[in-house]
């Protein structure tokens, strides 16, 4: 457990990620059941919907499986994933010195990165880990509730709103390491996100603004509607890239900035 | 103590926009000295340590510690410090053994026996929670973590801050013993009676500027002393103000109080020429220096900087 700054990390990160995998595990056992236990009334009132508030449950297929899938790839796994990302990102560069405990840590023999790269890894880890969680508890829920996902795409939706979160996750890791502000780093994170998810549903239906909506970074996740179409790989890839780019970013900027007494 | 600087600064410089935090200092410490830097919050002391350490980058020049680039080598030069800062926090959940175990972890090479000597002599309990103790305990557990390599440099700020005279009493003593060693102590403080001592030198930085360098007994030597007297009979004042190196006399009927710097010969000869009953003496203490040094170069810190190192 406190062998290095990575282990001793893993066991700091332990309780956020029991809370974050509890809440998805739990959403996706009960939502589905509840979309289950309404049966045909769901898909009617989802039918009667405007579009404009049908863009909020994302891409389905139609089945009532499809439709609770839908409505958690659209934005509550997304959510727990991102605040899990945004939150352990932005701890990972600025955590110690937000705590005050970054000087003496660093009078041992380890460089800043030597905190911050193990750290970022821990949470990475920790993604991988809801991940499998969300992709477990997802599939077990549509078997549960649904007689099985059928053709919907659980591992796929999964991974992308993994990539999604790394990406969110490495801005802010890039803010809070150059501004050494926690607060800075995971409000400019969060917000852009949620501005995004909202232009990216909201713009969507409406015909002359559907352009748009295509440019914000919501959109590489939930463009390729991967619970119906399974991953877009090149979308994945430039939220992956660009989320380990700008994570690295993060690190150089608590590697040269001067750090808070 | 060597000829060798196990700290030595050249023209470091620290500015946080407009402000200047540290202003050309030059400064050099012998390797198996305990060194004190004195000044009021602010003046810069743990601006120099952090720079020291790699914490901030100075605006300009430069600094070696242990013989090694301050900035370039801060990682190896890590293996060689123990560190104290004035104002941290230790992790709540651990206990103060598990601190001091993930430390030893990641500095490797530390005695557990050693550490366990520290924790006696400290009368540190490793074993609660570090959200649980007082502030006087953290600091215990502060003091091990900065002592438990055996460091060749120890930097130390503020490091009586919340420790009761006993254990003030314990950390002089544990401050001579590396000493004995053949470490060197860096030891930041505004508490002058602290440094005074276990300090071989003392530096003194005001607002940024080394004011002087100098060793304690010198200083000592060089500063305003106060002699109480009391005669047989009144003495009139005029009779001590010629002596030389005399500052001040005041009389009240038989008791008269004279302040002085330098030797003290002239004024006893003046003053067994008459009867006296009593005499007291005051050592000076780096308070008083200290003042008196503030007051003397106030107008060319407020002006010119001054060259004192």
């Amino acid at each position: 457990m406190l062998h290095s700054v990575f282990t001793k990390a893993v066991w700091d990160r332990t309780t956020a990620t029991i809370v974050a995998l509890a809440l998805i595990v739990l959403m996706a056992v009960f939502a589905m059941g509840a979309y289950s236990a309404m049966d045909q009334t769901i898909l009617d009132i989802f039918e009667a919907m405007p579009p404009a508030l049908a863009a909020f449950y994302g891409a389905n297929d139609g089945t009532i499986v499809g439709l609770a899938l839908g409505a958690m790839f659209a934005m509550i796994i997304p959510a727990v994933l991102l605040t899990y990302a945004i939150s352990g990102g932005v701890g990972s560069v600025v955590g110690e010195e937000s705590k005050g405990s970054m000087d003496l840590l660093l009078t041992n023999p380890i460089s800043r990165s030597g905190v911050s790269v193990p750290k970022g890894l821990v949470v990475l880890l920790g993604l991988l880990t809801i991940g499998l969680g969300t992709w477990a508890s997802a599939w077990l829920g549509a078997t549960w509730w649904g007689g099985g996902p059928g053709d919907l795409q659980i591992l796929a939706a999964t991974i992308m709103a993994l990539g999604l979160a790394i990406m969110f996750g490495g801005l802010a890791m890039a803010i809070a390491g150059w501004t050494g502000r926690s607060g800075v780093g995971a409000g400019v994170a969060a917000g852009v996100a949620g501005v995004s998810w909202l232009l990216t549903s909201v713009l969507s239906v409406e015909e002359n603004l559907e352009v748009v909506s295509k440019l914000t970074p919501w959109y590489l996740y939930s463009g390729p509607e991967p619970v119906i179409n399974g991953i877009g790989w090149w979308q994945l890839a430039v939220m992956v890239i660009t989320g380990l780019v700008l994570a690295v970013v993060g690190v150089k900027g608590l590697d040269r900035r001067d750090l808070k007494g | 103590m060597t000829d060798q600087y196990a700290i030595e600064t050249r023209g470091l410089t620290k500015h946080y926009g407009d402000v200047e935090a540290l202003i050309d200092l030059d400064l050099a410490v012998f390797e198996g000295e305990v060194f004190g830097f004195l000044g009021p919050n602010g003046a810069g002391k743990t601006t120099t340590i952090r720079a020291l350490l790699d914490y901030i980058t100075p605006t300009s020049g430069s600094a070696t510690v242990l013989g090694m680039d301050a900035a370039a080598e801060s990682v190896p030069l890590r293996h060689h410090i123990g560190y104290m800062p004035a104002e941290y926090s230790l992790y709540d959940k651990l206990t103060g053994g598990q601190y001091l175990q993930y430390f030893a972890n990641l500095r490797g090479g530390v005695d557990a026996e050693y550490v366990q000597g520290l924790a006696k002599r400290f009368d540190a309990d490793l074993t609660r929670k570090i959200a649980d103790l007082s502030t006087g305990n953290k600091q215990k557990v502060g003091l091990i973590q900065a002592f438990m390599n055996q460091p060749e440099l120890l930097i130390l700020d503020e490091p009586s801050t919340g420790l009761d005279p006993l254990m003030q009493q314990e950390l002089q003593a544990l401050i001579h013993e590396v000493q004995d060693h053949g470490s060197t102590v860096f030891l930041s403080s505004h508490t002058l009676s602290e440094v005074e001592r276990v300090a071989d030198r003392v530096g003194i930085l005001r607002q940024g500027h080394l004011v002087v360098v100098e060793r304690v007994d010198a200083l000592k030597r060089k500063a305003i002393r106060r002699l109480d007297i009391e005669f047989e009979a009144p003495v009139p004042d005029g009779v001590f103000a010629v002596v030389p190196n005399v500052r001040s006399v005041t009389s009240r009927g038989r008791h008269t109080t004279v302040t002085f710097d330098g030797p003290v010969g002239d004024l006893l000869r003046k003053v067994v020429d008459h009867d006296v009953l009593n005499i007291h003496s005051r050592e000076a203490d780096l308070e008083e220096i200290f003042l008196a040094y503030y007051r003397d170069q106030a107008g060319s810190l407020n002006g010119e900087p001054d060259d004192a190192a």
